[in-house]
Parts: structure tokens; C-alpha cells; sequence
């Protein structure tokens, strides 16, 4: 059966009814997991507070990507590298204009981007640092036994966007539709299992940040 | 008439040997081989033999003719309609009625197996009253035609991927040329209309070689559509350098910046506009500040707008996260709450463990 | 009036900040060093079909500027002119076909001690005593 009569045909689609699919399971999941944790709620705090919530908490959001000394010497690779895929994860998400030109269209906010040849080498410094952390999950011995399959599908599934997109922007694959469909694809099959997998940490940082700080305000310690 | 090779006929139009010579460097330039192959195609056109051709317009706006006919005359294309036999066009040939269709009878009995056929338009399938040519539907008289055809040539989007009468809803269930005929070469030369000279070179290279040139997965000549508008665009430094025009009248329209983010589907399309260009080379689209419509493209009419980026979805994606959203909240309540129930559940079941449930004392 | 050609439309391109590097004159002028070092080592001619480069806006006339115009030039007429000229630098000519109606049907640059077709071939030297005997 041929499912697609030509590459052209499979993009349409890509960019047609399966993102509708992606986008709508990806706002279904994250609202669900969301909506599960604020709706189970926290015990009631019946002692007397000693501080404010809402300041310190949310400064804990920001305080907290700032890494304290104990953790880099523990884990240093760990560290650098997960520093350097996140940044260059943004740039390439956030400052290649394709990509705001999309953001924009979905939410109608944009900003300025960076030039193409420099969201290409974040491209490549991302991959690397991903290979470089999946090797390091592979060697480390304490790692490799706490993994499960979900890190390593995780880490495919991330991986492969960034792949499929140099591979697009350098047109290796031929013809184009075929390559830009691939991409869109993969990125469509990250925003799928995105709310069920550990991918979630994306918004619930944010949450458990907040709480920490929040608690930590309330007995009036400084977080 | 058709026996005599086209350097005899053109040596009897008086065309001395310098004159062939610019005539094979033209040509080759047409057909977009490198002027090293210069002495080839003299070599080949030495021989070469008049093709009859015939041409059959089918669900079609007479755009692509147009495109061919209006091309500057009398130049290579003109000598090369010159040096074919085009021995049926039903809307450029004189006769008219039944001595018509006795020409294209006649062409097919004369040049069995050796004639090619050129087809504008797509075939309607649903329902054949949709198009037919004196009271032969389009589906017939295409099947009757290519019965001893040497090839076909589907020029113009419609005719090579289905086009415009193609698109949604497809009211007449119109089909390409490729998706009928599957036991003859079938050369695709799509574009809304295609480049006049794209079609000329590819008549050029089965008159020259008396062979079809080399195709690519669509059927298209690789040498015409070997490569996108995107990578053949001289506004390509521009992308690579994130300039890019946000409408048709800023300071980067003015620049000539890359026209991306107003629609441009150049990545997309694969055809030689960037540099056979259109109207005697004086300009395409690109250069004149509208991005490519990716019209050699098949369904690029249900491709979405011309004017939303290629990285824009272009289904009804707000319509969708909406259903999502509601469906999201609503599952994430009632989520939400089975889990509370669930807690408070296990609250009031919870009974106190004391030194008593343990070792020795348990058995009491 | 009824034009016969584009040519006749006066339209004018405003001269923009059109100042595109598309890299196509750095590639065809290292082409162009190559061919020439090529006839002076091995009589290898070479030659560029203009018509198939993706120029920017002006960038044609740019490398035709770049390249000047030398002593020779030479004039053909055969299905329409054709002009011949020597860049500056010599081994460089540039040609240029036009049809009967003077549109450019060709466009090249030919690196060669002097463009084929202006020499004469021996078949038609051999036509043309044959057609004096008779006279």
C-alpha cells in the first residue's frame, strides 16, 4: 500500500493533520499532568508563617539554575555539558527564524533572530553534547544501572530533531519535502511523548522550584 | 519530408556550417548541458531525424501553449518547432472537425512506435462528459494515442501531477498522465506555466539524442529540476545570514533580503527559474520580490497560502490546541480529583500501626 | 504601438542597494585561471555557458567589467549576429549569439587562443574552390 504517493504528499500531511494530532495530545498531556499535580494540593500548614511565599519562591525559580559548588565538584561533567546542550538547545529552538516565524504564527509573539550559520553550529555543539551525555550514561556505572529504557527513548527522541534539522538545512536528504517532513515529523513524535516522560521536568521545574523557594520562604529560611 | 536529418534542412534554409555551429551552442545552452558538449550535439544533430509530435490538451487553461508560443520567435525554439512535425494541436492546427483527428490518426499510422506525445491538462476520471475532444473523452483518446507513442511528455503541473483541476475537492477526479500511463517513458515538465524553454530543451534533447534525458523520482528532467529555487537564488546569502524581508514594502524588501518569511516555497521547488529566468531573461519571481509559489511542485495548490512560511503547519492548528485545551482540563480535572479522592480515601482507611503488628506480638 | 519586444517596454530598475555577493564571480574567475592555465599547458580550450549562472541583479555586467574589453573584436553573421571580443587579459573572449530579431540566444566566455568558429574549416574551404572551378 502506498501510503504517500510522493514527499510532497507526506508533508502535507506533516504540516496538515499530524501536527494537529502532536499539538493536540501535547496541550491534552501537559494540562492532564499539570492539572494532577496542583489539583492534589499540599497539606495544610497550620503553623504561623515566618515569611512571605510568593517572593521566594519565585526567586528560587532563577537561584536555583545557578549551580552551587557541592554539585560541580560531585558531577563537573555533568555540569558543563548539561549547561551547553540547554543553551544551544534555545538558541537553535528559540533564534532560527523558521522557527519564530512558526512560534509566531501559533502564539503571535516574535523576536529577532540569530543568523543561520550561527544556529548551525549551536546545532552541531547540541548534538555533540547529547552524544557526549548518552556516553557518559553508558560508562558511568552508577548511571548506567539507575537508567531505565524511558531515559534512553528520551534521549533518542530528543536527539533526532536536531539531527533530521541539519540534515534538512544541509539538504542531505533529496528531495527537500522529504527532509523538512522528517524533521517536522520528529519534532512532532518529541511533542507526543513530551507530558509523559521525564521531557515534563520542562514545566514542572518551574513548579517544584517554586515550592521549594516558597517553603523554604514561609519558615523563613533563605533558600 | 520527415526523412531528412536537420542539419540537410537546415543547410537548405541556407544555414552555413558557422551558422549551425551558433545553432548546436544555443541549443546546448537550451538544454542546459555544459558547452563541452558543443561538438556532441552537432554530432548528434548531423542525423537527427524530424520527430512527429502530438500534442493533446486535456483539462487545461492553454497557459503552458501560451507559455511555449508567446516565447520570443523565430529563435531556438522557434527552429526547433521548426524541426519537429507537430502533426496535431488542436487549438494551433488549421484543419478543424474530423480532418483533425484524421491528422492525429494519420501521425499515429505513419510514425508507429516513433512519434512523441506532448499532453497539457489532467484527465478527468470521475466522470469523462467533464472534457472531451470531439466526443472522445480525454481518458480514451490519451490511451488510444500512447498505443504506439516512443514517449510522453507531460507538460505543465496539470498534466504531470494532476494541478489545479486536481486540488480539493477535485470535483472531476482529475489524474495525471503519470498515473495512467505506466508502459511508456513518461517525462514530467511541471510548472504553472513551465519555463519555455524547459520545454523546448526537453523536445531539443529527444530530437538531439533521440533519447529522454535523465529524470528524477518526480519524472522530472534532472537538468532542469536538479536543483531548488533555494539553492540556486542569488537572495540565498541572505537566508544563511538571517535577513530576511517581513513584507512587501519594508527596508529588506527594499535590500533584496530573503523572502522566506512572506511565504517563499524556493526550499521547496525543484525547477531552473534562478537561472534560465522568464520573459528573455529578464527577470523571475524572486527577483522581482515575490517568493516562489513551488508551482512544479505536485498539489502545491493544497499546500497551503502562498504568503505563510514553509515552517508554518497550515491545518486549522488554533481550532485544534482549542479541542485540546478543552479536553486537556477537562481530563486533568477529573484526573485531579480522582487522585484527591484516592488520597482521602487512603486517609480514612488508614489505620495506626502500633509495636503490637510486629514480631512476636503479632501472632497474640 | 505595439512592441515587439520586451526591449521596447521603457522600464527602468532602480538602482537599489543591489550589492548581492552571490560568489558566482569568485567561482567563475578561479574557473577562468584554471582554463588558463590549462591551454598554456596542454592547448586545452574551455568554455563557460553565462546563461546558466544564477546571477544577482548586475552581477554579469560586473564580471564583464572586471574583465574589460581588448583590442579584437570581431562581428559574425549567421542566423543572426554574433559579437566576439578579447577581454583585457588576453585568452579570454567573451561571445555573444543573437537571433535574427537581436535577442541573446547565447551567452559564453571561451578560453582560447582565438573562438572556434571563427576558423575556417577545411570542408569549406574544399566547397568553396569546388564552386570557383565551376565559374
Amino acid at each position: 500500500m502506498e501510503l504517500f504517493s510522493n514527499a510532497n504528499d507526506f508533508l502535507l500531511w506533516v504540516r496538515g493533520d499530524a501536527f494537529n494530532i502532536a499539538l493536540g495530545l501535547f496541550i491534552i498531556g501537559v494540562l492532564v499532568r499539570i492539572l494532577e499535580i496542583f489539583l492534589l494540593g499540599r497539606k495544610k500548614d497550620f503553623s504561623e508563617a515566618r515569611g512571605t511565599q510568593w517572593g521566594p519562591g519565585l526567586r528560587n525559580i532563577v537561584s536555583r539554575s545557578v549551580v552551587d559548588n557541592g554539585t560541580f565538584k560531585r558531577a563537573p561533567f555533568v555540569v558543563v555539558v548539561g549547561y551547553i546542550w540547554h543553551i544551544c538547545f534555545f538558541i537553535v529552538l528559540f533564534l532560527f527564524i523558521p522557527h519564530i516565524e512558526l512560534i509566531n504564527a501559533l502564539l503571535g509573539i516574535q523576536w529577532p533572530g540569530l543568523a543561520s550559520q550561527l544556529v548551525d553550529a549551536a546545532t552541531v555543539v547540541a548534538m555533540v553534547s547529547l552524544v557526549a551525555m548518552l556516553w557518559h550514561r553508558l560508562t558511568h556505572p552508577v548511571l548506567k544501572f539507575l537508567s531505565t529504557y524511558e531515559d534512553y527513548v528520551v534521549w533518542f527522541v530528543t536527539f533526532l530533531p536536531l539531527l533530521t534539522g541539519y540534515m534538512a538545512f544541509h539538504r542531505m536528504i533529496d528531495p527537500y519535502p522529504l527532509a523538512l517532513g522528517l524533521h517536522i515529523l520528529s519534532v512532532e513524535l518529541l511533542m507526543v511523548i513530551f507530558p509523559f516522560t521525564k521531557l515534563m521536568h520542562a514545566f514542572t521545574l518551574f513548579i517544584a522550584r517554586w515550592y521549594t523557594g516558597a517553603m523554604m520562604g514561609r519558615k523563613g529560611i533563605v533558600s | 519530408m520527415n526523412k531528412k536529418t536537420l542539419f540537410e534542412s537546415l543547410q537548405q534554409q541556407g544555414i552555413t556550417r558557422r551558422g549551425f555551429m551558433k545553432y548546436c551552442t544555443a541549443l546546448t545552452s537550451l538544454m542546459a548541458l555544459p558547452p563541452s558538449m558543443i561538438p556532441m550535439v552537432a554530432n548528434a544533430l548531423e542525423t537527427a531525424k524530424r520527430p512527429s509530435v502530438i500534442w493533446l490538451s486535456f483539462q487545461e487553461c492553454t497557459g503552458c501553449a501560451e507559455s511555449l508560443l508567446r516565447s520570443h520567435s523565430p529563435t531556438v525554439e522557434g527552429l526547433i518547432f521548426d524541426h519537429i512535425s507537430l502533426d496535431y494541436q488542436h487549438t494551433l492546427q488549421v484543419a478543424a472537425g474530423d480532418a483533425a483527428e484524421h491528422a492525429r490518426e494519420q501521425a499515429m499510422k505513419e510514425h508507429h512506435g516513433k512519434y512523441l506525445v506532448v499532453v497539457d491538462g489532467s484527465i478527468p476520471l470521475a466522470d469523462p462528459g467533464y472534457s472531451t475532444i470531439a466526443g472522445i473523452s480525454n481518458l480514451d483518446m490519451l490511451n488510444e494515442t500512447i498505443e504506439g507513442a516512443a514517449a510522453v511528455v507531460a507538460v505543465g503541473t496539470c498534466s504531470a501531477f494532476g494541478g489545479l483541476p486536481q486540488a480539493a475537492p477535485n470535483p472531476t477526479g482529475a489524474v495525471s498522465v503519470s498515473s495512467l500511463v505506466k508502459d511508456k517513458p513518461v517525462i514530467n515538465v511541471p510548472g504553472c506555466p513551465p519555463i519555455p524553454t524547459v520545454i523546448t530543451g526537453v523536445l531539443a534533447h529527444y530530437l538531439t539524442f533521440g533519447s529522454i534525458p535523465e529524470l528524477d523520482n518526480l519524472g522530472r528532467p534532472k537538468v532542469f529540476y536538479g536543483q531548488s529555487i533555494h539553492d540556486r537564488c542569488y537572495r540565498r546569502p541572505f537566508y544563511d545570514k538571517g535577513l530576511f524581508a517581513e513584507t512587501f514594502d519594508d527596508e529588506g524588501a527594499k535590500k533584496g533580503w530573503c523572502l522566506y518569511r512572506l511565504g517563499c516555497k524556493g526550499p521547496m521547488t525543484y525547477n531552473a527559474c534562478a537561472t534560465l529566468k522568464w520573459n528573455q531573461q529578464t527577470s523571475w519571481p524572486v527577483e522581482s520580490g515575490h517568493g516562489c509559489l513551488g508551482c512544479s511542485e505536485p498539489n502545491f495548490w493544497d499546500a497551503g497560502s502562498f504568503y505563510k512560511a514553509l515552517s508554518i503547519p497550515d491545518g486549522d492548528y488554533a481550532k485544534a490546541a482549542g479541542y485540546a485545551v478543552a479536553a486537556g482540563v477537562a481530563v486533568g480535572a477529573a484526573a485531579g480529583f480522582a487522585n484527591q479522592k484516592n488520597k482521602a480515601n487512603a486517609v480514612s482507611q488508614h489505620t495506626k500501626v502500633t509495636v503490637d503488628d510486629f514480631g512476636e506480638n503479632k501472632d497474640k | 504601438m505595439i512592441s515587439d519586444s520586451l526591449a521596447d517596454i521603457n522600464v527602468h530598475v532602480e538602482n537599489l542597494h543591489h550589492d548581492f555577493e552571490t560568489g558566482n564571480l569568485h567561482s567563475i574567475l578561479s574557473e577562468i585561471k584554471f582554463a588558463l592555465e590549462q591551454l598554456l599547458q596542454h592547448k586545452k580550450t574551455h568554455s563557460i555557458d553565462l546563461r546558466a549562472m544564477p546571477w544577482s541583479p548586475g552581477e554579469e555586467k560586473k564580471l564583464e567589467q572586471y574583465l574589460g574589453k581588448g583590442e579584437i573584436q570581431i562581428e559574425m553573421d549567421a542566423l543572426g549576429k554574433s559579437h566576439f571580443y578579447e577581454s583585457k587579459y588576453s585568452g579570454i573572449w567573451i561571445v555573444t549569439h543573437y537571433n535574427p530579431e537581436g535577442e541573446v540566444i547565447g551567452k559564453l566566455i571561451e578560453i582560447s587562443y582565438m573562438p572556434d568558429m571563427i576558423f575556417t574549416r577545411e570542408e569549406d574551404v574544399k566547397d568553396s574552390l569546388e564552386r570557383l572551378q565551376q565559374l
